[in-house]
C-alpha cells in the first residue's frame, strides 16, 4: 500500500467511511492474523485478539492522525492486547511452554513421501520461533515475517533504535540456537493439533 | 543505502518463507459487520449532535436579546428594592 492510498484511507475512516475499513481490513486481516497466532501460539487467542484490534480501529477512527501510518498503528494495537491477554491471563512464557507444538499447521501430518525439505524446514522454524520468549519472538516476526523496517518495529515494541537492534541481535541468536537443537532432536515428534 | 541491510540479510531465509495461515473466514465476516454497525452508529450519533443550522443573525441577536431581558430585570429588581426600602 502506497503512502498517497494510506493517507487517503486515514483520511475515510476519520469520516467513518464502511469502504476504507474494509480496504484496510482485506490489506492487513491475514497479516495481523498470522502475526498474532505466532505471538500468542494459539489459535483461538489470535482470532480474539484480532476482533478487538479491529473494533480498536473503528472506536478511534475519528481521533486517528491524519499520518498515521496503519500498518505499525494495528501492529502496534495488536502487540499491545496481547501483552495486556498475557498479563490478565497471568499466561507468562513460562506457563505456556506446554502449548508448544499446538500451533496448528491447518493440513494434516504429511506421509513420510510427501514431507519435503522445505516443509521440513518451515515446520522447524515455527517449533523453533514457538520455543523463543514472546519479546524476542515479536521482533523477529515484525522484521523477518511481517517485513516492517526496524524503525517501524521499534516504535511498535516501544524501544529505541539501538535497544531493538540488541534485541533482535539477541532473538536471532536464539532461533538459530533452537534450530540447531532442534535439529539435533528427533523430527516430527510432537503431536499436532490441527482442529 | 539502509544500515540494516546487512544483518537483513543475513535473517534465515526460511523465517520470510513461513507459511500464511488462513483466519477463519466467518469469523472474518462476523467482525467485518460488528465493524461497519460501528462505524454507522457513529456516524449516526454525530449526526444526532451536530448543531442545528441556523442563520448568522439568529446565532447573533439570541445573546443580545437574553442579555437585555436580564438587564430589564434586574434594574426592575433594583427598582422596587429602592421602593421597598426607600435608600
Amino acid at each position: 500500500m502506497d503512502r498517497e492510498t494510506e493517507l487517503a484511507l486515514v483520511a475515510r475512516l476519520r469520516a467513518g467511511d464502511p469502504d476504507a475499513f474494509d480496504a484496510v481490513h482485506d490489506a492487513y486481516h491475514s497479516r495481523l492474523y498470522n502475526f498474532l497466532a505466532r505471538l500468542s501460539r494459539r489459535r483461538e487467542v489470535a482470532e480474539d485478539l484480532l476482533e478487538e484490534t479491529w473494533l480498536r480501529l473503528v472506536a478511534t477512527a475519528d481521533r486517528l492522525r491524519t499520518d498515521t501510518r496503519l500498518g505499525p498503528w494495528l501492529y502496534t494495537v495488536a502487540r499491545n492486547l496481547f501483552y495486556s491477554y498475557c498479563r490478565s491471563r497471568a499466561l507468562d512464557d513460562a506457563c505456556a511452554s506446554g502449548l508448544i507444538g499446538l500451533w496448528p499447521t491447518g493440513t494434516p501430518p504429511p506421509s513420510p513421501f510427501e514431507e519435503t525439505a522445505a516443509r521440513e524446514l518451515e515446520r522447524r522454524m515455527e517449533r523453533a520461533l514457538a520455543r523463543l520468549p514472546a519479546q524476542q519472538r515479536e521482533v523477529l516476526l515484525l522484521v523477518g515475517v511481517e517485513n516492517l523496517t526496524p524503525a517501524e518495529a521499534a516504535v511498535i515494541c516501544s524501544l529505541n533504535p539501538e535497544a531493538f537492534r540488541q534485541r533482535l541481535s539477541r532473538a536471532r541468536a536464539a532461533l538459530a540456537r533452537e534450530l540447531d537443537s532442534a535439529t539435533s532432536q528427533p523430527v516430527a515428534v510432537l503431536g499436532e493439533v490441527t482442529t | 543505502m539502509n544500515p540494516h541491510n546487512g544483518w537483513r540479510d543475513r535473517e534465515p531465509e526460511a523465517l520470510s518463507t513461513l507459511p500464511t495461515h488462513e483466519p477463519d473466514q466467518g469469523r472474518a465476516v462476523q467482525t467485518r459487520a460488528r465493524c461497519h454497525a460501528a462505524l454507522r452508529k457513529r456516524a449516526r450519533r454525530s449526526r444526532i449532535t451536530e448543531p442545528a443550522p441556523t442563520g448568522g443573525w439568529r446565532r447573533a441577536l439570541t445573546p443580545a436579546i437574553v442579555g437585555s431581558l436580564c438587564a430589564l430585570y434586574l434594574l426592575e429588581v433594583i427598582a422596587r428594592a429602592r421602593e421597598l426600602y426607600r435608600f
